[in-house]
């Protein structure tokens, strides 16, 4: 005790002799006292800030039609249909491709539809959607497509985009976006963000079915089955009677779940995937589909296809699938009141596929395409790959795989003796 | 990381043979100096422990080498900097101003601090001044520093969050946040 004493004693004399003597070592610590904005630290947030650009709906309405062709800057969905590729540019528009020659693509036109992620075509007439309104576009001479109508408000989910809405007389076009630095410090506030909110959440392409109908990919989210256009979006599964290629009506709209993702036509039954499952509903009724079986699975993003007996389910991570999952579920869908998995592989990151025959096509994110042999369905064979492209969905169709990557749109050649060698590329500008 | 650690192992032990270089090779006012602290740093975001080695060449008054150590005010990072030193003339006490300058890296890249998405740390500005007193020792090459100073850490962190959306390419947003860290620095060190 008396020893603690005494070094503290000696501990303070020592330092009072240190600032008698020696004041300027303070020096330092008084200004920083003194000017207390010395040791405020500093947390700034630079981001960008989006104002939308509106135009008329009339002005919008009469540009709808085959402008000059344009780069392809953010490839979206895709549809194949006759000698033509329709390729969405996600949020702006549909770029027309002439693929009479595979090996040579020519981009011959760009239908200017802003808010645009979704398109299907059936004879002269193609549907995309124009945020929330169902667009109706003639294509009887694709090179000279016409707008044609409007339906409002088929996809209301879509009306808000940015945080911004448009009114009733404006379509918003485009944006302008600018940098800012906000000073945040210990509050993440940022009242006057515009963040680039869900502008590619709402609805999809198209699919097969009887009649002349074009071929969508696995990611669609529009279905044409002979005379009915069938379309998800979060929450709902709509039909269109289209017998009247240029006037759809709307004939019923089903709940089917939470966060549907796409739609896959196979016979007379639709596929839908789901964040957290598969829906199976029979269009025998072609007015008023009607649910048969689900199979769940873990929550995760799940483009699927169909044939007769097996629907091939893609599950991945990341984004807003919310799971470490990545896999190829086969559901056995003999039953289809009763699916059950009967295999499944793992896989990297993989998004759409598509099937043609035996041969089993999977855009498996960063490692690229992958063509399986899958004859049996419970012993897929890796057949080939093609690695340095991050796809996204393909189509495969008479020999003619395309897909679409992140750096553009890639046509192969595939056989079953195993060849998938590369055609063509359309590349992304950005 | 590991880069980070095998270049602070690299300076700490460059210390010996930069010593034994410069004693045999350059004149006898030019010498090997190493300053070696440890010590606090108060902020606004709390008090933090520091740790630092410089090491360099004396001439006369003047001290000049480089430093590195470890800061862990806010998020950990590696300084690594050009010191200056000079003793003041004209006083009666053994007193030196110094002023660091050079670049801070953060000690894990991949930390989030702020954000809860992905974010990657980019190093940038640091430096440091203020005066030390020398004291228990009579030579003027060695003794204790009590190191009083003013010092600032600047750290980028750039996140990229990829928005909600089912057709794949989603938006990116991408936001860049910059923490400028002014802190009070008191720093205890032995010098030889």
């Amino acid at each position: 005790m008396i020893y603690a004493t005494v070094t503290v004693y000696r501990l303070s004399a020592f330092l009072k002799a240190i600032m008698k003597k020696y004041l300027l070592l303070l020096v330092p610590m008084l200004c920083c006292f003194i000017l207390t904005g010395c040791l405020k630290d500093k947390l700034t947030k630079t981001y960008a800030i989006l104002s939308p650009v509106y135009k008329a709906k009339a002005e919008v309405y009469a540009n709808i039609k085959s402008n000059a062709p344009a780069t392809i800057a953010a490839p979206g969905k895709l549809f194949v249909y006759g000698n033509y590729i329709f390729l969405n540019e996600v949020d702006k528009g549909v770029h027309i491709i002439d693929n009479t020659d595979p090996v040579n693509p020519r981009i011959k036109a760009f239908i200017n539809i802003p808010g645009n992620l979704d398109i299907a075509v059936k004879g002269n007439t193609l549907y995309a959607d124009l945020y929330s309104d169902l667009i109706v576009v003639d294509i009887s001479n694709p090179l000279q497509a016409r707008y044609v109508r409007h339906i409002n408000d088929v996809f209301p989910e879509r009306r808000y985009t940015n945080g911004f809405i448009a009114d009733s007389n404006r379509i918003i076009v485009g944006w302008v976006k600018k940098d800012t630095t906000v000073d945040i410090n210990n509050n993440f506030i940022c009242p006057s963000c515009s963040f680039m909110w869900v502008t590619s959440g709402g609805t999809g392409v198209g699919s097969a079915g009887g009649g002349p109908v074009g071929v969508a990919g696995s990611m669609a989210r529009f279905s044409i089955v002979n005379s009915y256009m069938y379309t998800v979006n979060e929450r709902d599964l709509t039909s269109f009677d289209i017998s009247s290629a240029e006037n759809p009506v709307k004939t019923s709209t089903r709940s089917v779940g939470w966060n549907i993702e796409t739609i896959y036509p196979f016979g007379n039954k639709l596929f839908i995937g789901s964040n957290t499952g598969m829906f199976i509903y029979d269009i025998s009724a072609p007015a008023s589909p009607v649910a048969q079986g689900q199979f769940s699975h873990v929550r995760a993003c799940d483009p699927v296809i169909a044939d007769a007996n097996y629907a091939y389910v893609t599950l991945r991570s990341g984004n807003m699938c919310n799971t470490v999952t990545n896999e190829l579920h086969v559901v056995n869908v003999t039953n289809v009141f009763s699916p059950t998995l009967a295999k499944s592989y793992a896989m990297t990151n993989p998004h759409g596929l598509t099937k043609d025959n035996n041969l089993l096509f999977i855009c498996d994110g960063k490692d690229g395409l992958k063509m399986y042999d899958a004859s049996d369905p419970m012993n897929i064979v890796l057949k080939k790959q093609s690695a340095g492209m991050e796809t996204y969905d393909a189509i495969a169709l008479n020999g003619n795989l395309l897909v679409v990557a992140k750096d553009g749109l890639y046509q192969f050649a595939y056989s079953t003796a195993g060849n998938l060698d590369l055609k063509s590329k359309i590349s992304v500008t950005r | 990381m590991r880069r980070n650690l095998i270049a602070l192992a690299l300076v700490l032990l460059s210390v010996p043979y930069l010593s034994g270089a410069q004693q045999k090779t350059v004149n006898k006012k030019l010498q090997f100096s190493s300053r070696n602290y440890a010590g606090i740093l108060e902020g606004e975001a709390g008090t933090s422990f520091q740790i630092q080695t410089i090491n360099g060449l004396r001439y006369k008054t003047w001290f000049a080498g480089i430093g590195t150590g470890l800061d862990y005010y806010y998020e950990r990072s590696i300084p690594l900097f050009l010191s200056v030193s000079k003793s003041l003339p004209g006083t009666r006490v053994p007193l030196y101003v110094n002023g660091d300058i050079g670049i801070n890296f953060p000690w894990n890249k991949d930390n989030v601090y702020y954000v809860w998405y992905p974010g990657t740390w980019s190093p940038s500005l640091y430096w440091s001044g203020g005066l030390a007193y020398k004291f228990g020792s009579k030579r003027s090459s060695q003794g204790f520093l009590l190191n009083i100073g003013y010092s600032y850490k600047h750290l980028i962190q750039e996140t990229q969050m990829e928005y909600p959306c089912f057709n794949p390419p989603c938006p990116v947003e991408k936001e860049r946040y910059d923490y400028r860290l002014k802190r009070l620095s008191v720093k205890l060190g032995w010098m030889f």
